[in-house]
């Protein structure tokens, strides 16, 4: 049975067997759809279905001694977003410069929409990217450091130290602004 | 597990971290959506088994026939300047080429104009805003009204705020008036452009797609994209809306980072069909590899000069 087998050995597998490959999807696509769902929420079904055909067309070139399969997976998925951020630039007003690919608009909107404080939105909007993605990796997709290092392609030990600054520029102030009222 | 948690919890400990891991909740996905993932996988898994060999041979034969009639009409001084062949890529094919070239002197022949106004109609369909149709009016200075299908328009913010409308020129966006000053000499006008082939055809699309580019920098364009390389002549063919056009494609190869040694690549045609009589793109549309529809369309339904809005 190849739903016995972890994320690991079904992928290897599926380089010769591709029907190893959806006990993955069924796996996965929650997690998957989630990522996706805080991040483009009206393109989530179709970003799962092009995530699915990348990672499937990509998955001779899974390494194990990388990182594990859900890491990959969502490295595959981020690339999925940000390509289809980059793909619907031109749906944007033209504006110089524009044609990025951080959602962090849409995930602001999705901070707004569930009364998330202001003082901490303009904390988070003010990390640097990087940080903020392994941020939300961590919170949202509850990704180890590690794995999100994996996702965002940087060494382990770097996404430790980042997130730690993250951290504290998130703790820096807050209890003044969130609080309102130190006494 | 416990190392997870604390690790994590450690990370998440600053004030409001609850409420900012409660605004992630979302909804599971319809079952749907991962069964029409598990059934495009199973296609492309049998697309896979089915049609390899066939891929792998053909493409290789068309390579060789192309670089040896693109070598061959060089030699022959055939071709008024070289093929480029832009990061050892492909150049475009000896077709592609001849029909971009006669494109440029359509576009010659059009007429110029010094309307007040550019319209722009397009019908997009994607996954973000699946099927919409927009027109917008924008004048020289950049601003640019929206037009609504009752008739409604919208006018653009005051001030700079409203001047948004450019396009891409290297590493520049140009508006309206700087467009009249680009060059119209094909070789003086590649200059501006990218060397990279993939950003270079991006933004000779995007000016050729809604641009007021003049007819003289209209035809320069052509026929810089005539000289960039990966373009194939498809042929005759309908668009959406059922107008007889030509279509060229580029397929192109895309890598992305799946963390540190692990690229992966995967592959991108884009279609331009367009209008032989006038030059004009009636629509482009953004194919991934393994999938049966379009990632996105865009319908240019009307581009032109207009002396008043709506």
């Amino acid at each position: 049975m190849t739903t016995d087998l972890d994320d690991e050995e079904l992928l290897s597998r599926t380089a010769r067997d591709p029907a190893a490959f959806e006990p993955l999807v069924v796996r996965h696509s929650a997690a998957l759809h989630g990522y996706f769902a805080r991040r483009a929420p009206h393109a989530a079904d179709d970003l799962l279905a092009e995530l699915w055909l990348q990672a499937y067309a990509a998955r001779r070139g899974f390494d194990p001694a990388r990182g594990p399969a859900r890491a990959w997976l969502f490295g595959v998925a981020r690339n999925v977003l940000s390509a289809h951020w980059r793909r619907t630039a031109r749906q944007r007003p033209a504006l110089p410069g524009d044609g990025g690919d951080d959602p962090w608009e849409a995930v602001d909107a999705r901070l707004d929409a569930a009364a998330v404080a202001p003082r901490l939105r303009d904390l988070l909007a003010g990390l640097p990217e990087e940080e903020r993605e392994l941020l939300l990796l961590v919170a949202w997709e509850q990704l180890t450091p590690g794995e999100a290092a994996a996702v965002v392609g940087i060494p382990a030990g770097t996404a430790r130290s980042r997130l730690h600054r993250a951290r504290t520029r998130l703790r820096a102030d807050a209890p003044l602004d969130l609080a309102g009222d130190p006494a | 597990m416990t190392e997870r948690t604390n690790e994590r919890d450690d990370l998440l400990d600053f004030p409001g971290a609850g409420e900012l891991i409660t605004a992630g909740d979302v909804a599971p996905p319809a079952p749907g959506a991962v069964a029409a993932a598990k059934a495009a996988v199973a296609r492309a898994a049998e697309r896979e088994t089915a049609v390899v060999p066939l891929r792998v041979r053909v493409p290789r034969r068309r390579r060789f026939l192309v670089a040896a009639a693109a070598v061959a009409a060089i030699a022959a001084g055939a071709v008024a300047y070289p093929v480029l062949d832009v990061g050892g890529e492909q150049a475009a094919t000896a077709s592609a080429a001849e029909f971009l070239n006669d494109m440029a002197a359509v576009a010659a022949d059009a007429p110029a104009t010094d309307a007040k106004y550019w319209k722009v109609r397009v019908e997009t369909v994607n996954g973000d805003d699946r099927e919409m149709r927009t027109t917008t009016y924008f004048d020289r200075a950049g601003r640019v009204w929206t037009v609504d299908e009752d008739g409604t328009v919208h006018e653009p913010p005051a001030g700079e705020e409203g001047k948004v409308k450019n396009w891409p020129v290297g590493k520049r966006w140009l508006t309206w008036p700087e467009l009249d000053k680009l060059p119209t000499d094909a070789k003086a006008l590649a200059e501006r452009f990218p060397k990279d082939a993939q950003s270079r055809f991006r933004q000779l699309v995007i000016m050729l797609e809604d641009s007021p580019a003049s007819p003289e920098l209209r035809s320069a364009l052509f026929e810089v994209l005539a000289d960039t390389p990966g373009m194939e002549l498809a042929g005759k063919v309908k668009d959406s809306k059922g107008r007889p056009g030509v279509a060229i494609d580029t397929t192109q190869k895309a890598t992305f980072t799946g963390g540190p040694g692990k690229d992966v690549t995967y592959w991108t045609t884009d279609r331009y069909i367009v209008d032989p009589d006038t030059g004009l793109l009636l629509e482009s549309t953004h194919k991934i590899r393994g999938q049966d529809i379009p990632a996105d369309r865009y319908t240019w339904q009307e581009v032109g000069p207009a002396d008043q809005i709506g």
